[in-house]
This record gives structure tokens, sequence and C-alpha cells, in this order.
């Protein structure tokens, strides 16, 4: 892939993640997290975890 | 559009192996995008998103990420925590959101483009020959989609695809500085020395003792949640039984077909083959070639160097043909001639009638089994209809499950400890074979106290049924004794986890303290340090023991500056040793 191209491909896809999110927001897009946690977040290993490197998320 | 990619990922190597890619990235990349626009809770029941009007079913949902999540080889607790199920979650709303801005600007996709796509992915797996509507039935299969699940994803996403194409095309291109920016910014070099601190490498003190694990037992708790189950009797009014019963006589079969003697006329059918171009002097010289005598497929390769205008054989029924066309295909009886090129939205049309087949009324004889089949359908439906509203009235009156089944011919289908997943609890999806009322019947069946009916539902085939709740097993937790072993193996990890992170932190602070150096370290603790050169910051294969998540990192670190990193099953106390920018020269070069 050309850096020409990968630069479009990058803008474009700015552009149309930027539409949706407004979208999304305009739309009052909403997750059941809690529904979600219940069903698939069982495991051990995400009670464990200390961040080393605050501001990396 | 990743649902786009998955569907056909199952038919194409390049496009599987493609999402494979996708995933990968998607998995890192999840961290550092933020998913904008998307609140968090307020969505209640079953349901797992919400946007505008449209709600995604945790039953619909959980199909998608059984669908998806095989083919990775991830289990859904995984997929949860790496981020990958809520990235499919917020894919599966995009297309929602982009589907109704779609709608809201005027975007409609009729159902004939709806069946054009539909036919764009069968055609090149069902061939030439091949029978097209097995191939969709073996699609949904392996999909484990529904027909109309399948026609409404396809309308989505096509409606989504025009809205991002008009979007994604009205963008400037980049500028030669912010290539060169970019360039550099992206193949920036650096070298690093490391000391790993492996978390499996530290010797713990003390393995936890029973007390220990009890407390980690009473602090995880969740962890070993067993979920509310329901054993739930949904009863379908039997049509079986009623279609046995119903007749229709010779007599009503002849009277139907003499009062609607027009529904049986086949009407003027002409066979054409035609060429589709996109000029109008393309078309001409087509039209001309053949007229000449040439053949009309070798006339679109002379004209256009390629078949693909070429269509072939296509039969026309007066009716349904579009306008345009019908005045020039039905014009005359001339069979074997070059009909003059027409225009149409999809370009200039070059057509030959091959045959005409003159229209025709069906005879009694051929048509009655299809008049006695819609007659029976019909009967049977009032009939259902009827025995529904007496399954109303029974359950008004507080009838008991004996009393209407005495009443109402009723097929019980037994789904013991669902969930609300629409599964049991070995994974099975007890609703396989009510897949388009899996969201319903589930949050029905979880919306009824025990020993309670719900009144009458409509399934989407059309029958009727009610729902009757017979036990309900609360919510529980496996006990200690089961999940101690599992428990103390998790235990020991994260405590040599933590401790192993607190030694480093230890290290650490003595380091910026200029306590001790990074050889002395290595000296002190007998860990060699290891030199990792060149590093960039996307690479195909992240040399051990860093991992793709954290290699950023090191590019946002001042030079000889000592700091901790995650590294893989464990942490490293790391330095940048030497920092390069390629030269400007190479750019056009780079991949």
């Amino acid at each position: 892939m050309s850096l020409l191209k990968k630069v479009g491909d990058q803008e474009k896809n700015e552009t149309v993640n930027t539409f949706v999110g407004l979208k999304m927001e305009q739309y009052g897009a909403r997750i059941n997290d809690g529904l979600l946690r219940q069903i698939y977040g069982r495991s051990l290993d995400s009670v464990e975890y200390e961040d080393t490197n605050p501001g990396f998320f | 559009m990743v649902m786009q990619v998955m569907r056909q990922g199952r038919f194409s190597g390049l496009i599987k192996f493609g999402f494979i890619t996708l995933l990968v990235l998607g998995t890192f990349g999840l961290v550092l995008s933020d998913v904008r626009g998307v609140l968090t809770g307020g969505v209640s029941g079953s349901n797992v998103a919400a946007v505008g009007g449209e709600t995604i079913s945790l039953t619909s949902f959980d199909r998608t990420l059984n669908r998806t999540l095989p083919r990775i080889g991830i289990s859904p607790q995984e997929s949860y925590q790496l981020g990958y199920t809520q990235q499919l979650l917020n894919n599966e709303m995009r297309g929602y959101a982009l589907q109704i801005a779609a709608k809201d600007i005027g975007i409609e996709v009729s159902r004939d483009q709806v069946a054009k796509q539909v036919a764009s992915i069968i055609n090149p797996i069902a061939g030439e020959n091949g029978n097209k509507q097995e191939v969709l039935e073996q699609v949904l299969r392996a999909q484990g989609l529904t027909e109309p699940e399948f026609v409404a994803q396809v309308g989505r996403e096509t409606a989504s695809s025009l809205l991002t194409g008009a979007l994604s095309n009205a963008i400037a291109p980049a500028s030669g500085e912010m290539l060169e920016d970019l360039y550099l910014y992206e193949n920036e070099t650096r070298d690093v020395e490391l000391i790993a601190f492996r978390h499996e490498d530290f010797k713990l003190e003390q393995e936890p003792d029973e007390a220990a694990l009890k407390t980690a037992y009473e602090g995880l708790k969740e962890n070993f949640a067993i979920p509310e189950s329901r054993d739930v009797k949904l009863m379908v009014i039997n049509d079986e039984a009623l279609k046995a019963k119903v007749d229709v006589s010779e007599e009503e079969l002849r009277r139907i077909y003499d009062e609607d003697k027009n529904a049986f006329v086949v009407q003027e059918t002409r066979k054409v083959e035609q060429a589709i171009l996109k000029e109008e002097i393309q078309a001409q010289e087509v039209a001309k070639l053949a007229e000449g005598g040439k053949a009309l497929k070798e006339a679109v390769k002379d004209v256009t160097g390629d078949e693909k205008a070429y269509i072939g054989d296509i039969d026309f029924e007066k009716d349904a043909t579009q306008a345009e066309l019908r005045t020039v295909v039905f014009d005359g009886k001339n069979i074997g001639k070059v009909l003059p090129p027409t225009q149409t939205p999809l370009g200039y049309h070059v057509m030959i009638v091959k045959k005409i087949t003159p229209p025709a009324m069906k005879p009694f004889s051929q048509v009655k089994s299809e008049i006695k089949k819609e007659q029976l359908e019909i009967k049977t439906s009032d009939q259902i209809y009827d025995l529904s509203a007496t399954l109303d009235d029974l359950l008004a009156g507080g009838a008991t499950m004996e009393e209407i089944q005495s009443q109402v011919p009723l097929k019980t289908n037994e789904f013991k400890g669902l969930r609300q997943t629409g599964q049991n609890e070995e994974g099975k999806d007890l609703l396989a074979d009510f897949k388009d009322d899996a969201s319903e019947i589930v949050q029905t069946a979880f919306g009824l106290l025990e020993s309670e009916t719900s009144p009458v539902l409509q399934l989407k085939d059309g029958r009727y049924a009610v729902l009757h709740v017979s036990a309900i097993t609360p919510k529980t937790y496996k006990p200690y004794d089961d999940v101690k072993d599992e428990l103390k193996t998790q235990t020991i990890a994260s405590d040599k986890a933590t401790q192993n992170r607190m030694l480093v932190k230890s290290l650490q602070e003595k380091l910026d303290k200029g306590e001790t150096t990074f050889s002395a370290l290595s000296e002190e603790l007998k860990k060699p340090i290891k030199s990792l050169p060149g590093l960039k910051k996307q690479m195909d294969n992240t040399p051990e023991p860093l991992i793709p998540a954290t290699l950023n990192l090191i590019f946002a670190q001042e030079k000889d500056q000592v700091f901790t990193l995650d590294i893989k099953d464990g942490l490293a106390l790391i330095a940048v040793t030497k920092t390069a920018l390629p030269e400007k020269a190479d750019k056009k070069s780079t991949g």
C-alpha cells in the first residue's frame, strides 16, 4: 500500500468515524454494560490488574 | 464493515485471512481508539444495546458472537476481556446508526437492489449451473442467520456503504509535508536494552493457605456465579392436527377458478439476449457488428475488450418489464433482429429477441392443487385464529394448563434450564428451532413468575403460542470446594504478579534516586541485559519479550532513561539507547 493511499484511507476512516460518532450521540446510542458483564465478564483475570503505565489507556 | 468481511470471509480464504489481520489490529487498536458517542447504562431488560429506536437483544447479539468467536478460537470470556465483544457490539451499533442516518438523509435500498446484492454474494459460489436457493440456504445455515435477518443485514450494509462511500469520497488528498512528517513518524527506529522480570520466576515466600483462598473466594464470588435459569414450556397451537381435519371440495375449487380466471393467465414472455453498455457509442458499435452477423457476445468483446457487458438470455414478462425496454422488446414479432440500443438507468441495452411465448390460460387441472393448497392454508389459519381467541379467553378466565390442553390442540416444546442467552448450562442453543422468536421468548419467559403462563403470542411464522414457566432456578455460586484448585492456581499467579510488580517498582525507585545503575542491577540480581536493536512503531513480528500492546510506549520515552514496561508474562526495566529517523529520500519506497 502506498503511503499516499495509507494517509488517504486514514483520513477517510477518520471522517466516517467522526460522522458515525456524532450520529451515535444524536441517536442516544447506549450499551447495557451491566448485562454484558453479567453474561460474559466472569473470569478471575479481570479482577487482578494494576495499572503501571498510567496514561497509556 | 466487520460483518461484511466476516460474511464473505466464509467463502474467500483471502478475505478470511484479512479478517484475522483485522481482528488482530482491532484487538490491540481498540485500547487506543475511543468509542465516540456511546454511553453506558440506560438500556433495559435483555437488550445489550440501543441506537435510536432500534435495540439489539442479548439473544441476537449472542448468536453473532457465537458465529464469530469459533473462527478465531477464543472463548466469550476471553473476547470480553480483550474488548473484542464490546468492539463487535459497537460495530453492530455503528451499522444501525449508519442505517438510521441513511434513512434520515433519504437513502432507501429497494428490495430489487437488495436482491441484486444477495445475488452478487450467492452467484459466484453457485457457479453457472448451481442451485442458487440451495446455496443461499447453505450460506444461511453456515452463518446461523434466517433469511429475513440476512436480507435486513444486506439492506443495512448496502445503505450504509452508500453513505460512507459518499462521505469518504469528499476528502481532499493529503499534502506533501504531511506525508513527509507521517513517514518520519512511522519509520523512526529505536534500540533498547532491558532486564526482564517474569511473574512466573518470582519466588513466593509462602503459598496461599486455606484462609487466604476462602477470603479470595468471597471476594471473587461473582466470577463463580451460575446465572438464573428457568424451565420453560412453549406451547404452540398444533396446526398439523388442524390441517388433517380441514378439506376443500372439488366444486369449491372449480368456483374459485371460474371467479378468478385472470389470476391464471400466463402473460406473453420473450426470451431476449442482451448486453448493457455504459456508452451510447459503444452500444451502437455493438449493435452494428451484431447486425452484420457477429454473435452478440463476440461483438461486445470486440468493442469493449472483455465480456463483462454481455448479459446473455433473459425471459422478459410483458407487465414486469421496465417501460423503456417493454416498448422496444414487445414491439413487433421480429425474432433474431438486433433492436435499436435503448437507454435505462443501467446503461444502453443492445437486445435480440430469441423466442416469443404467447399469452395462455393455465387449465384447471394444472392449477387445481395450487388453489387447494392455498384454500387449505386460509381455512387452517382462520381456525387457528379462532383457537387463539379461545386460548386467550381460557387464560383470562384462569384455566389450568390441563383444562387448556383439553380444549386447544397444543404442541409442547420444553426448554429446561433456559438462561437469558437462550442457552442452557452446557452452552446448547435451546431456542435453535425458534431463532426468529428467540429474543421475544427469552424476554417473556424471564418476565413471568413461577407457574405463570403468558398471554397468547404470535410467532414470526404466524403460529400462536403461550409460554409457561414451570420452575425457576435462582442465581447460585459454584461451591468453594469445586473451584478451590482453579482458585489456588489463579491466586498464586496473581500473587506472583503483584509481588513482582512491587519488586520492579522498588527497583525503579532506586534507579530514579541514583542509588543503583542498570548494569549494577543486572549483576546483583544475576539477570542478563538484553539488547533489542531496530525497533519500529509497527512491526509484523514484535521481538520477544516485547508485546505489540506496549511497543508504542518505547517511542514516547526519553533516551537513556530507565522506565518500567509491561512485557510478555511480566515486566521489564528498559532504556532507549539509540533513536534514528530515516532518510527522507526513501519515502516513496515505504509499504
